[in-house]
């Protein structure tokens, strides 16, 4: 497998408030050609956000989506993983999970980059959210 | 004593690479582990690559090392160049050399508007540009060609049926020619991976709360780590929660129902998580559980493991798909000499097919307008080339350096006033670094266009492809 993984910051599990208002902002940038990526919450089989969603930046490639969003099922332990893929290797996802305080401030889960010249790699990174 | 120590040497160098996949173990958490782990019990049998690009100088040149056009250029631009060759005919003295530069409008197109070519989103949109190159270069003419002037050579390549460009499933601007089997192979790798994706997250999950309340774990790490948590806990309106769940063994909680664990088992569960299954901790808790535990683990993988293989040949056949769908391209080159020296127009369609896994077929048909410049000196005809290339090592990257290929090649010309020119050939394309290539070929003819005899040539050049050498350098940042 060739997948570079350069970790700013990495957490496994996370606990979100969601009745206080709290929330989670996840992000994905890719630097490369043809993304093929899913972030699903595995827990109840949802695609949460993948490239076929309308990019919130073009140049970059952004994507973004907060979590729950009010049509969301919320399970009180979930999964939250995302699948990349590399077909149009050389490609970078980097991507970021923002845990989102009821004050507003802001706490950073995850801030990682994954890099491939491999077009047949792929790679999971899967974050535990519970919730209240 | 030599025996001793080499043994001595031997033993050293076990013992390092020991301790130094140890190493690596203590490196990664229970999420990239796992990916390790799923990884080695799928198979990835994908070895082609790209073939169909080409960036060798112009088949019509006499330098040129390739007897062979095909349907589509470099990205960006490439360039060949033809140092030298050797020849059976005792008459050749004088090297040939050729260069030419081949640039796509894309390439063009985003200079003009002053992006990066490489930008994803600007790729995506601006397929269409790909589609058409031009190509620009001059060849010193060979010695019994009997001009002594430099050609110049011009031409351009329209890309008609554009199966292997990876946005050809996107929204095109120009053209777009949907190759619908691609489209479906990608459609089917992307729900592959959604599965995979949400798989991936019941193994991790389940594995954690395996580990959890792992008996071994529970005893030295859980239940210690619980009864401080709840301790921490103790004060005010948490008291009672406390005194409820202080009770309970590890057992008895984090039950298989995830909606029944109260707010603390949540909270200790992330903590736990955080701290346990990181870089710094999961180590330890692999030593913790053992073979046993690993087995364990094992077997939750394979229970799931149908997920990875499919993501797998969905990759495969996508990429193969890609690699060998069929391209059909029209071009159109000339080459002029000032003076008395004679000039050439050709009209050529190419097409080119996978016909098997790392074999690649192009087909060459044109027809040839020639103009001696004297009295009845203008000639017609067409020629038709077939060539085999063989991809003779596995090379896994759609870009980097490429793989060492075995092309076989032949030739029919058919021009008015003169007699049929044959030709064979065979090359070897050998990568020097990512973007630069040496092509060394031998040609076989049953003559010359002026000399009637046999005759054989080896040529041997560079090609340098800009897209994977601007690759190269991006990633190597």
């Amino acid at each position: 497998m060739g997948v570079t993984k350069s970790p700013r910051k990495e957490s496994v599990a996370v606990f979100v408030e969601v009745s206080g208002g709290e929330f989670l902002l996840y992000r994905v940038t890719v630097r490369g050609v043809r993304p093929i990526f899913t972030l699903v919450d595995s827990e109840v089989n949802v695609l949460l956000l993948s490239n076929k969603n309308t990019p919130a930046n073009n140049s970059p490639l952004v994507y973004e989506r907060h979590w729950p969003l009010p049509a969301d099922s919320r399970e009180a332990v979930a999964n939250h993983t995302l699948g990349m893929n590399f077909q149009a290797a050389p490609i970078t996802y980097s991507y970021v999970v923002e845990h989102h305080l009821a004050n507003g401030s802001l706490v950073l889960i995850d801030d990682i980059d994954f890099t491939s010249s491999t077009p047949e790699d792929w790679f999971f990174q899967g974050l535990s959210v519970t919730t209240d | 004593m030599k025996t001793v120590l080499l043994c001595r040497i031997a033993l050293a160098a076990v013992v390092v690479l020991i301790s130094g996949r140890s190493l690596l173990a203590q490196n990664e958490n229970l999420n990239d582990w796992l990916n390790g782990r799923i990884n080695a019990k799928v198979q990835a049998q994908i070895d082609q690559r790209s073939n169909a690009k080409q960036t060798e100088g112009p088949s019509q040149s006499p330098n040129s090392t390739s007897l062979v056009d095909q349907t589509s250029a470099s990205d960006l631009v490439s360039m060949a160049l033809s140092l030298a060759g050797v020849s059976g005919n005792s008459s050749d003295n004088n090297s040939p050399k050729s260069l030419s530069v081949t640039a796509s409008a894309y390439s063009l197109y985003a200079l003009f508007k002053q992006q990066d070519p490489l930008d994803a989103q600007f790729y995506n949109d601006n397929a269409g540009w790909r589609r058409f190159s031009l190509t620009l270069g001059y060849d010193n003419d060979l010695p019994q060609s009997g001009n002594s002037n430099h050609a110049t050579i011009a031409g351009a390549k329209f890309l008609i049926v554009n199966n292997r460009d990876l946005s050809s499933c996107g929204n095109l601007s120009m053209g777009s020619i949907k190759s619908t089997t691609r489209c479906k192979s990608e459609a089917k790798l992307f729900d592959s991976l959604k599965i995979a994706s949400s798989s991936f997250g019941q193994i991790e999950l389940q594995i954690q709360l395996y580990l959890l309340k792992r008996d071994d774990v529970a005893a030295t790490l859980t239940a210690p780590e619980w009864k401080a948590f709840l301790e921490s806990k103790r004060a005010g309106p948490n008291d009672a929660v406390v005194n409820q769940l202080e009770p309970d063994s590890v057992k008895d909680l984090f039950g298989p129902d995830r909606s029944k664990w109260t707010r603390f088992e949540k909270m200790f569960f992330v903590e736990f998580a955080n701290k346990h299954f990181d870089t710094a901790g999961f180590p330890a808790i692999l030593s913790l559980i053992g073979k046993d535990g690993i087995a364990q683990i094992d077997s939750v993988i394979a229970g799931q493991a149908q997920a990875f293989l499919d993501l797998t040949d969905s990759g495969t056949q996508a990429l193969e798909e890609l690699r060998t769908a069929p391209q059909f391209s029209v071009a159109f080159a000339s080459t002029t000499r000032p003076g008395t020296g004679a000039n050439q127009y050709v009209a050529e369609t190419i097409f080119d097919y996978g016909v098997a896994k790392r074999i690649n077929l192009s087909l060459n048909n044109t027809f040839t307008y020639k103009d001696l410049k004297t009295l009845g000196g203008i000639t017609r005809g067409s020629r038709f080339v077939g060539e085999l290339q063989f991809q003779l090592t596995k090379e896994k990257r759609l870009t980097g350096r490429d793989p060492i290929s075995f092309d076989v090649g032949g030739e029919g010309e058919w021009m008015t006033k003169t007699s049929p020119t044959y030709q064979g050939q065979v090359k070897v394309n050998i990568p020097i670094v990512d973007g630069i290539n040496l092509p060394v070929s031998i040609t076989f003819a049953n003559r010359t266009d002026l000399i009637n005899e046999r005759d054989v040539i080896g040529k041997f050049g560079f090609t340098f492809d800009t897209t994977k050498l601007l690759s190269f350098f991006t990633k190597s940042k």
